[in-house]
């Protein structure tokens, strides 16, 4: 089958695709007010979640730090730290969620900005995958600072807090403890990122290529 | 009437005069009936999401193109590969049309067969050409010089033209 061979099928298909897919005008709407299924939606459900759930984190981390410096009695972390030292670790939590949720929103809208243009394949391509990565580097990332902060919190919590602060093992084994987790954080969170995106990013960066 | 529900009836007039192509979209991308019906409702409401963005300097055609043909390639198929102890990694199957697919038509299949040797990039390509949008549009729509239309086409003719010699 040539070329024109394949355009007059081309034609013969057209008349089946009118005899047979042709949908109505209500199906249509049916389809305007359906949920998408695609991998860029649920990476945006997922920021949407991780949005709500970091915003009222910082609101519930920032009261909680604030009534600990007015009111001392009042020390949510009772068990482990003092009423400074929760404030201290509530208000360092609360300033490096609203980080993580700037990130986020810069994230999220980059991806509203790609779904809502209409550019060519490249120029989308290129949009899209840029916007991918930013959710991805996201993910990431807020892995990467959070789960360091509080796991050497606790561990200040029970192993250094009474003693005063000195460059001695404990101390070093802190900031180890520190470095350790976000190093294993992001590399965790690397992995399964790759995991779950890395074939459809090479895919699409491979479609690019055959573009440029 | 709302301003909203005048916009989408509005919108779903224009879709609908040119429904054909979205169809035609599906066909090229989607290996069978589930998967087309999901593309084009992705592909609908993709449509929907960035109608603000036409300003009619474009025809609608073009511009329902450029939308369709970016949501076909962006989109694949989830298939479950390989476990790493609990966790499992996700590999993404392009889908293709099955030459096996029962069609009535015999040169429907040969076209179907044909159409699935090329990449996603190449099939786009391929249904405009087929469709007579002139290479300055399909330039427009795909983001590249006419001249590389050209060389794109002439490597879609040698791999149709191997895929007809290895019948």
């Amino acid at each position: 089958m040539d070329l024109i061979e394949l355009k007059s099928t081309w034609d013969l298909l057209q008349e089946d695709v009118i005899s047979n897919d042709m949908v109505n005008e209500e199906s249509l709407m049916t389809s305007l007010h359906s949920k998408s299924k695609s991998e860029i939606s649920k990476i945006k459900r997922g920021l949407q979640v991780k949005f709500v759930i970091g915003s009222v984190s910082i609101l519930f981390a920032a009261a909680l730090a604030l009534l600990s410096m007015i009111k001392p009695a009042f020390n949510p972390l009772d068990f482990i730290f003092s009423p400074m030292e929760s404030a201290a670790f509530l208000g360092i939590m609360a300033i490096t969620l609203a980080a993580m949720v700037v990130f986020n929103l810069r994230a999220y809208a980059q991806i509203e900005a790609v779904e809502s243009s209409a550019l060519n394949l490249k120029e989308n391509l290129q949009n899209f995958i840029k916007a991918m990565k930013k959710a991805i580097a996201f993910n990431i990332y807020s892995d990467t600072l959070i789960t360091p902060i509080i796991v050497t919190w606790v561990y200040y919590g029970y192993a250094v807090q009474g003693h005063p602060f000195d460059i001695n093992l404990r101390t070093a084994f802190l900031i180890i403890l520190l470095i350790l987790t976000a190093l294993l954080s992001y590399l965790l969170g690397r992995f399964m990122q790759q995991l779950k995106f890395g074939k459809y990013l090479d895919r699409l960066c491979g479609y690019l290529e055959s573009l440029q | 009437m709302s301003q909203k529900e005048q916009r989408e009836e509005e919108f779903i007039n224009l879709v609908n005069e040119s429904q054909g192509i979205i169809h035609k979209v599906c066909r090229m991308y989607c290996d069978d009936e589930i998967h087309r019906k999901d593309l084009f409702q992705e592909i609908v409401l993709q449509l929907w999401k960035s109608y603000p963005s036409f300003r009619g300097d474009s025809k609608f055609s073009s511009w329902m193109y450029r939308v369709a043909l970016n949501v076909a390639i962006q989109d694949f198929r989830k298939e479950k590969k390989r476990k790493y102890l609990f966790l499992e990694s996700v590999d993404f199957r392009e889908p293709s049309i099955n030459p096996d697919t029962e069609i009535n038509d015999e040169r429907i299949a040969a076209l179907y067969k044909a159409i699935a040797q090329l990449d996603k990039i190449e099939r786009a390509i391929m249904i405009l050409h087929l469709d007579e949008v002139t290479n300055e549009e399909i330039a427009d729509i795909v983001g590249i010089t006419q001249n590389y239309v050209r060389v794109k086409m002439t490597r879609i003719r040698r791999k149709l033209a191997e895929t007809i010699k290895a019948d």
